[in-house]
């Protein structure tokens, strides 16, 4: 009989309870990979959105929640590209609308000239890209929602019926899941006449960017210069939803570190005589320990396995009810689930582990 | 003369700060493959000295010396315990999840041997005590006899110099005690073990070469 059989058979005596335990484990686990995979997901939406945009800074109105609440006159384009160290400078708008039961429809509003920060240099996959006012491209995800081909109208609020001129698909959920329009458009949808969400600067190659936000900032007190790499941290819904994700990740540690150690306790004081009789045939109380943890382990293995099963699944339902996240995975997540599952198996053992070294064999074995 | 492997020395022992006293001054020698009964009515402390001898319990003073080992000054109780000693239980000594053959093997985790020869040796010693066609039961399909010799064949698992029995016929009748004390003779002889007995009975304690005698935590009488 090996170490390991004799751990499977403990485990196999109450077969309920640690099935029982295991799903507790797995739900926590199924928790955290969930959340993690909707924070990564959103994050990485956000950063691709602005690597996109290949501009070095970001102006936006100061004190606002995050870019879609932000207005700022575009009269400011002209002002900031009147620094020397700007290349190029362009307004956009990135406002969200309600679309009959779609309760949030995301619409990128650029000048035709560059909406190449959004696509590339690449075609659409359908049709061909937007030149003048009143055209669309929307997204595949969009297309799919709305039920709209090349050549249809659509119809984004009371007289505003736009033609779909090209479908496509960047592998971005925001993008994919919404529309490109023209900035004058996109400025009389969100009610911005002459305002832009923010201003995208792209500067020259040796300019100090360091100097030209301040300069900015300085010049003209109502904006707010924000650094590409900085953006996602500036983003409210950003930071709310990596918080959530972590507080929920915890909350669901605790839970399943707790379900472990009740679990463990209860079978250890159950096998008390067991332990007296174990050290009275020669056991060291690390050979004891191992046990314990080993089982521990299995639980946690198991729980694991269960947990990615539902976390999969779970992100997937979740997918499926909301456009604007994707369901991507990503090995990151899995490994921490995983570092979570060994860390609620070894936390989870300590307690009963002590309890079990304080056993004194005389005692335990009077034990009925 | 053979040597002795056994002595003790004004050893006492105390229970819930001093109240109770379970040993109050006990002096015996144990000659090396010895069958020893000790008698005594319940509570005079006789698990206790048991435990005392095996390394389970520690004194509140005097010497315990085992198998050339000084138990109070003794680092690695649990070695001496799988080496030295094989302890017999009067009541639910095994793991009822493991099978026969696997509950012989319990005490083997930890010895030099392989898992084969574990395996082999644990079979080897159900046969000894008669118990290999039922190698594969687990222990709640065995009965209270067949668990005792079970328990038996556990406690040679590591050839021990020493088995310790408590009430090992305690509670079973005396058809099934006789084939127990028996089987504990034959091992006393065959495989030069020392065997301390405990008993409240006098049937019982027969079977051994000596017989002590003790009553309230002191040796009474030896015969
Ligand atoms: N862990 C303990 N805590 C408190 N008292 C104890 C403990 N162990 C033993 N005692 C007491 O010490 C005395 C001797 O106990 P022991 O178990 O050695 O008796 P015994 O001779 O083996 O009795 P029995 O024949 O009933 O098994 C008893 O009074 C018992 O209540
Ligand atoms: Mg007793």
């Amino acid at each position: 009989m090996s170490f390991l059989s004799l751990i499977i058979k403990n485990l196999l005596r109450n077969k309920i309870r640690s099935i029982l335990t295991s799903v507790g484990i797995g739900i926590g686990i199924a928790v955290v990979i969930t959340f993690l995979t909707f924070a990564t997901n959103l994050n990485q939406s956000y950063m691709d959105i602005i690597n996109r945009c290949k501009g070095d800074l970001i102006v936006c109105q100061k004190a606002v929640q995050d870019i879609t609440s932000s207005s700022i006159d575009q009269d400011y384009i002209h002002e900031i590209k009147r620094y020397k160290e700007v290349e190029k400078a362009y307004g956009q708008i990135i406002t969200n609308i309600s679309l009959r039961d779609i309760p949030s429809f995301l619409i990128f509003g650029i000048d035709p000239e560059d909406i190449d920060i959004y696509l590339g240099s690449e075609k659409p996959t359908l049709g061909k890209k937007i030149r003048h006012k009143g055209e669309i491209m929307i997204g595949k995800i969009a297309s799919y929602t709305f039920r709209k081909k090349v050549e249809d109208l659509m119809e984004l609020g009371p007289n505003k019926r736009f033609k779909v001129t090209g479908i496509y698909e960047t592998g971005n959920a925001f993008l994919d899941s919404g529309g490109i329009v023209t900035l004058r458009d996109a400025q009389e949808i969100a009610n911005l006449k002459g305002r832009v969400s923010a201003i995208v600067i792209d500067s020259k190659m040796d300019a100090d960017t360091r100097r030209l936000s301040s300069m900015i900032e300085v010049t003209f007190p109502d904006l707010l210069v924000i650094r590409s790499s900085d953006f996602i941290n500036t983003q409210k819904e950003v930071k709310s939803i990596n918080r959530f994700a972590w507080i929920f990740s915890l909350l669901a540690i605790v839970i399943g570190g707790i379900v472990v150690m009740n679990t463990l306790i209860m079978s250890v004081f159950e096998r008390t005589r067991e332990v007296g009789i174990l050290i009275a045939v020669g056991w060291r109380r690390g050979r004891i320990l191992k046990m314990i943890w080993g089982e521990s382990l299995i639980l946690g293995a198991i729980g694991f396995v269960i947990g990615v099963i539902l976390g999969i699944v779970g992100v997937l339902i979740i997918a499926s009810t909301s456009t604007h996240i994707n369901a991507s995975f990503h090995l990151g997540t899995f490994l921490i689930a995983l570092s979570v599952s060994l860390v609620l198996s070894i936390v989870g053992a300590l307690y009963p582990a002590y309890r079990t070294s304080k056993i004194l064999p005389a005692i335990a074995i009077r034990y009925e | 003369m053979n040597d002795i492997i056994i002595k003790i020395k004004n050893l006492t022992k105390t229970f819930d700060g001093g109240i109770i006293k379970a040993l109050n001054g006990i002096n015996l020698e144990v000659q090396e493959r010895e069958f020893v009964a000790i008698i005594g009515p319940s509570g005079c402390g006789k698990s206790t000295l048991l435990n005392m001898i095996g390394g389970l319990d520690m004194p509140d003073s005097g010497e315990v010396f085992v198998a050339g080992k000084d138990l109070l000054k003794e680092r690695d109780l649990a070695r001496f315990r799988s080496q030295r000693v094989g302890f017999i239980f009067q009541l639910h000594n095994l793991i009822p999840t493991l099978s026969a053959l696997e509950n012989v093997q319990i005490p083997m985790f930890g010895s030099r041997l392989t898992k084969s020869e574990a395996k082999r040796k644990a079979y080897r010693l159900l046969e000894m005590v008669g118990l290999e066609e039922r190698m594969e039961s687990l222990v709640p399909q065995l009965s209270s006899g067949e668990r005792q010799r079970l328990a038996i064949a556990r406690a040679l698992a590591n050839s021990p110099q020493i088995i310790l029995a408590d009430e090992p016929t305690g509670n079973l009748d005396v058809q099934s005690g006789d084939r127990i004390l028996r089987l504990l003779q034959l091992i006393n002889k065959q495989e030069e073990v020392t065997l301390v007995l405990v008993t409240h009975s006098e049937s019982v304690a027969k079977a051994a070469n000596r017989i002590i005698y003790m009553l309230d935590g002191k040796i009474w009488e030896e015969l």
